[in-house]
């Protein structure tokens, strides 16, 4: 017991005494991710980062459990199928669970590959502390060479895309094109209002008018929440494992050792709620989308979803 | 003061007011959320699911200020 | 969105990623799961609807074999019942026969001691004529016509026979 004790305050002291003596060079915090010198993919123009390098391995990871968990399935399970069945069933579960028997299997691939994708990566995120100190060096300043994709905004931007993309195209699948746009474009108020005005329908014109010019304001407001719906996407999932790195970044400079094991802790939390909420939320606004929006009664519809507040 | 200083102090008020409101926002969606699984706790799962998702809305104001301070600190300059 | 790292050229990458991990993922994870998933849950289903299958006619049988157990009783009882009619009868027909013979070989007896005391009657009778004869002729000293007195006493016992009868009525 006091020998361990003993032993590491030994180990403490060398290590803030190496710190002390050769301070070696820490990498930035930078909210861009860092190309790698030199690894250009020319035809394109594509300037390879740490954090689309991380990507790819991250899509290696998972591949790489599909293979392994996906092969070979059996009537009775064993050990790594069971990992792979309860992974996939429970997922299945939750997915039937908002959007019903009907959508489920639509929405599940993509929901699944979200979560996993974003899970991973969130992960990878936890290595912060590793990843960052391994790197080249340029002007006195590390360049890491693996950076965890979701604090990369190129990486978030384009799951929100993904998302957002998906359920425009699941609301046409289901509500029909035209039926979908009137979700946006609302002239079903202001139509009215004329026929009230043309006599072809009784009503108060003044009130007609009114109802229609909100029913058509709302519209427009459910452009802006499909566009916000992006930003909160890849800004939410940025800003959380982002914040996550620069704490798992700044604590070791503050105490070395053991401080920073509850924080990480925290992070695998934060990381995992953060991978469920971009899974559950698009999940979400696609079984939104699905359902038909009738009618102009409006304060139902507001009162029924919640996608014109702004996201 | 010179410009570089506002920008950073700008930016830290924009992050720590922002995230004022989302976080008694999200302390009362929880409270809420708990106490409904106190009374009722078979609906657990689906109420924990509404309480991720309405965490998430509150949250994406925060988002806002975030992007806010994030364009403060790297993109004005 | 240059100093926020952002640039058309990743972003598409970072799209065709997802798409490509999508892809992989459904054929290498999803659909073999599933399909497993669902193939085991209609395997379960199949065994159960057998199992039901299989108790009901387990139950089916155990009623069939009950019944027929309780007719092959029921049989048995009647073959019993049969058996036993059968021998009262039998037991009957013995008894009747053993009846009829006994009352044939008293009537046989009787027979036999009637036409004894009948022969015994008709000797009797001769003796007697012959001893009054005798005696008749040892009495008269001489001898009647032997036809005549023959005669004479076959009356006298013929009205002997007139008198009121001991016993043997008819006779």
């Amino acid at each position: 017991m006091w020998r361990i004790l003993i032993i590491s305050l030994i180990a403490l002291a060398l290590i803030v005494v190496v710190r002390i003596l050769f301070p070696f060079p820490v990498s930035p915090i930078t909210v861009a991710a860092e190309p790698l010198p030199g690894l250009v993919i020319p035809g394109i123009n594509l300037p390879i980062t740490n954090s689309l390098l991380t990507t790819w391995i991250a899509m290696v990871l998972l591949i790489g459990f599909a293979l392994w968990a996906g092969r070979n399935l059996k009537p009775i399970p064993t050990g790594k199928q069971n990992a792979a069945e309860m992974l996939v069933e429970g997922l299945y579960g939750l997915v039937e669970s908002i959007a019903g028997p009907k959508w489920a299997p639509s929405f599940f691939p993509t929901v699944t590959t979200i979560f996993l994708f974003v899970l991973v990566s969130n992960w990878i995120d936890l290595l912060t502390p590793i990843l960052a100190a391994v790197g080249f060096t340029e002007h006195g300043e590390i360049i890491p060479i693996l950076r965890s994709p979701s604090t990369d905004l190129n990486f978030t931007l384009g799951l929100a895309l993904i998302s957002v993309v998906l359920t425009q195209y699941y609301g046409i699948r289901s509500n029909g094109l035209l039926t979908y746009l009137g979700r946006f474009i609302n002239l079903k108020g202001i139509v009215r209002f004329f026929r009230v005005l043309t006599g072809k329908e009784k009503g108060n014109a003044f009130g007609a008018l009114f109802m229609g010019l909100i029913d058509f304001y709302m519209g427009l407001v459910e452009i802006v929440s499909e566009v916000a719906k992006i930003i909160s996407f890849s800004f939410r999932l940025f800003g959380n494992i982002f914040a996550g790195e620069v704490l798992l970044l700044v604590i070791p400079f503050l105490l070395s050792f053991l401080v920073p094991l509850p924080f990480l802790g925290l992070e695998t939390f934060v990381g995992l709620i953060q991978a469920f909420i971009f899974a559950v939320l698009t999940l979400a606004f696609m079984s939104m989308a699905t359902v038909v929006h009738g009618g102009s009664e409006h304060a139902e519809r507001a009162a029924a979803t919640p996608d014109n507040v702004s996201v | 003061m010179d410009i570089n200083s506002a920008r950073l102090l700008a930016s830290g008020l924009a992050i720590g007011l922002g995230a004022i409101g989302p976080g008694i926002g999200i302390g009362l969606l929880v409270n809420g959320a708990l106490q409904s699984i106190g009374r009722n706790p078979e609906a657990q799962g689906s109420i924990q699911i509404n309480m991720f998702i309405g965490i998430a809305f509150a949250e994406a104001v925060a988002i806002y200020a975030l992007v806010v301070a994030l364009i403060l600190m790297f993109v004005i300059s | 969105m240059q100093a926020l790292g952002i640039s058309p050229n990743l972003l598409i990458t970072q799209i065709v990623n997802f798409i490509i991990l999508l892809v992989v993922l459904r054929l290498l994870l999803y659909k073999p799961v599933l399909n497993m998933l669902h193939s085991r849950r209609q395997k379960i289903q199949e065994s159960l609807e057998y199992a039901e299958r299989v108790k009901a006619e387990a139950a089916e049988q155990q009623k069939e074999f009950e019944r027929k157990l309780e007719e092959t009783r029921r049989e048995t009882q009647a073959a019993a019942a049969a058996a036993a009619q059968v021998g009262e009868k039998e037991r009957e027909a013995i008894l009747n026969q053993a009846r009829e013979d006994a009352r044939k070989l008293v009537e046989q007896a009787k027979e036999q001691i009637e036409y004894e005391r009948k022969k015994m009657m008709a000797d009797l009778r001769d003796e007697v004529v012959r001893l009054s004869l005798l005696a008749a002729q040892k009495v008269i000293g001489q001898s009647l016509d032997d036809q005549a007195h023959r005669q004479l006493v076959s009356e006298f016992i013929a009205q002997a026979d007139q008198l009121p009868a001991n016993g043997h009525n008819g006779h």
